[in-house]
């Protein structure tokens, strides 16, 4: 072989096969949807805390208020336009706060020592012991009531559970032959972990993570439904649905359209995960559902 | 300093588990360079433990090893990172020896990655390597769920050899494949033994397909090397029971097969003396008592049995006949 053939010779898999027509309509989904976070306020017809106390709790299809209006005659569609962007902020900071923290928890406990192994995981299970929004709830009422507390809150939820995936995957991969070779090359832990386990880990916690979002984002909802995230007037989806159960006997539509966001945008996450899952994956690329 | 005899010397070898088992004891073992060992014995008579402990994957409970003449048991750090890229390993599953998620190339590349090769050099050492395993090197980039079962263990072939090691562990390398792709896969193996000057361990099950590639044989039986000597003699004048009834089992043509009786006996709580008194047609009452000191039955043939001297004569016809 030529010494020019040797040095254009790729290592890598060359073709990236196009994604599935599914996976690109979900991508652009959430395009649209971080367009309306930046976009919100251009879009919006009327501003986030404008009321109009003559025109409350109009139906949806109502003339100049599509969605209709809220207990105080805020435009509902321009509220949920611009609460995307602190609902979309609590979905995703705490994921990938705990995609990054929880990973690396749980790819240490996973090659390291049995011992050591069973102090983290171990430390770990009595936080996954509560459930996920009660630990919220208390953490976030520790801090205090903010969005920045609630997004902390969510974070040390999450992680938990993120370890916990990437610390069984890593030990269902350490009785795979290849990693004994790798270990038998004389590699370091760490270039072992970085070039054997990571690429095999990605998928599985990639996946996960975009299902967390959807649970990010009803969790974050929660809190500001209780008081403890995002606090009045500020436009954000658990906020709306908060205001909305006052008059949930008189105006349903009220509380049905920021319900019917948070959802929407989980259900789309979790779409998204699952597609990512087989996209991800070299052994079904190309596969369409 | 001259070159030590032997390039993988264990003496006493023992490996006691956490649970009991006694899965290799007092085993000697010796490679010399560009030698081709067999190591057989049925299932769970120790010999991943032994090739494990080679490896340095398992501690030993005593007994030494030591490989080009140093010690290595009580090696560490960068110096057993050095020995073990003179000392590699061709795993059994074809189907999990190779990281799923890597090209081939890049499974290959790894082994020089970690001993610190440039890119440039890594480039062209990979496809040297996978072409003299027989790897075409548009192959390079497919991922291993692409390749065929005999393809993948060519390039986990062309990995172990990708460092020129001294010494490469095949455990049970090709029991996996179906007997077609086992004789090219052996073929090569020797091919590559004569090429490339580098000594293997070749471990097994299969008596017919160690006797293909191996100049001397060992035989495991129970964590202990019942019978050791030279190929050729191994297999045409066994002195062993043990050795003759895995002989006589192989199914031939026109023959009945002969198999040996019962169950190997648990490895935690063997019987006393020689191992294979519970199933050996020749057993009396001396092999209970019996210290398992090798005797010398040639040159570089040994066997550990009682009875050698007043069976010699029985072939592993009376096998057949049974």
């Amino acid at each position: 072989m030529t010494s020019a053939a040797v040095l254009t010779t790729r290592f890598r898999a060359r073709r990236r096969p196009t994604w599935a027509l599914s996976t690109q309509v979900l991508l652009a989904l959430v395009v649209l949807l971080l367009g309306t976070v930046f976009l919100g306020s251009v879009i919006a017809p009327y501003g986030a805390t404008d009321g109009d106390p003559a025109n409350r709790l109009l139906g949806f299809g109502s003339a100049g208020h599509l969605l209709g209006t809220d207990g105080q005659g805020r435009d509902i569609l321009s509220r949920l336009i611009l609460g995307t962007r602190l609902s979309l902020l609590t979905g995703i900071i705490p994921v990938l706060i705990a995609g990054t923290v929880g990973s690396a928890v749980g790819l240490c406990a996973g090659l390291a020592s049995r011992l050591v192994n069973t102090l983290i995981m171990r430390t770990l299970d009595v936080f996954y012991s509560f459930p996920s929004i009660l630990l919220a709830i208390g953490v976030a009422a520790a801090l205090g009531p903010s969005i920045k507390n609630a997004i902390i809150a969510l974070s040390i939820v999450l992680i938990p559970p993120v370890a916990r995936i990437v610390e069984a995957e890593v030990v269902a991969l350490r009785s795979a032959a290849f990693m004994k070779v790798a270990e038998c090359s004389g590699a370091s832990r760490f270039l072992i972990a970085v070039r054997h386990v990571v690429p095999n880990i990605r998928a599985p916690l990639v996946v996960y993570c975009t299902t967390l979002i959807g649970l990010s984002i009803v969790d974050a909802a929660g809190l500001s439904f209780l008081g403890l995230g995002a606090s009045p007037p500020t436009a954000e989806w658990g906020l709306m649905l908060n205001d909305a159960r006052n008059y949930f006997f008189r105006a349903p539509a009220v509380a049905l359209a920021p319900a019917l966001a948070i959802l929407l945008v989980a259900l789309l996450f979790n779409a998204l995960g699952d597609r990512l899952r087989v996209e991800l994956d070299v052994r079904q690329r190309g596969a369409t559902p | 300093m001259a070159a030590p005899e032997f390039l993988l010397e264990g003496r006493g070898l023992t490996v006691t588990y956490g649970n009991g088992v006694r899965a290799v004891s007092d085993v000697d073992l010796t490679v010399r360079h560009g030698e081709i060992v067999g190591l057989v014995g049925e299932s769970g008579c120790g010999k991943s433990s032994l090739a494990n402990t080679v490896l340095r994957m398992v501690k030993p409970q005593s007994g030494t090893l030591s490989f080009n003449g140093k010690d290595l048991l009580a090696m560490h750090g960068d110096e057993l990172k050095a020995v073990r890229r003179s000392l590699q390993v061709v795993p059994q599953d074809p189907s999990t020896s190779l990281n799923p998620r890597l090209t081939i190339a890049q499974s290959v590349e790894f082994n020089l990655k970690v001993h610190g090769w440039g890119r440039r050099e890594r480039r062209a050492r990979v496809m040297e390597m996978l072409d003299r395993v027989g790897i075409p090197a548009s192959y390079s980039t497919r991922y291993p769920h692409q390749l065929s079962g005999g393809q993948l263990q060519r390039v986990a072939i062309a990995r172990a050899l990708v460092t020129d090691p001294s010494l490469v562990v095949c455990d049970e390398a090709v029991s996996a494949l179906d007997k077609s792709v086992q004789a090219q896969i052996l073929n090569l193996l020797a091919q590559l033994q004569r090429d490339l000057d580098v000594a293997f361990l070749f471990v097994s099950h299969d008596l017919t397909v160690v006797e293909h590639v191996s100049d001397r044989v060992l035989v495991m039986y129970l964590g202990r090397i019942v019978e050791e000597g030279p190929a050729t003699e191994i297999l045409t004048a066994p002195r062993h029971p043990y050795t003759q009834a895995l002989l006589a089992s192989i199914p031939t043509r026109g023959q009945q097969r002969a198999a040996i009786h019962g169950e190997p006996p648990s490895p935690v709580n063997p019987p006393s003396g020689c191992g294979f008194r519970t199933r050996c047609p020749y057993a009396v009452d001396a092999c209970a008592g019996y210290d398992n000191t090798p005797h010398a039955v040639g040159p570089d043939h040994a066997a550990r049995c009682v009875r050698l001297d007043d069976l010699a004569l029985t072939a592993p016809q009376a096998w057949r006949n049974s």
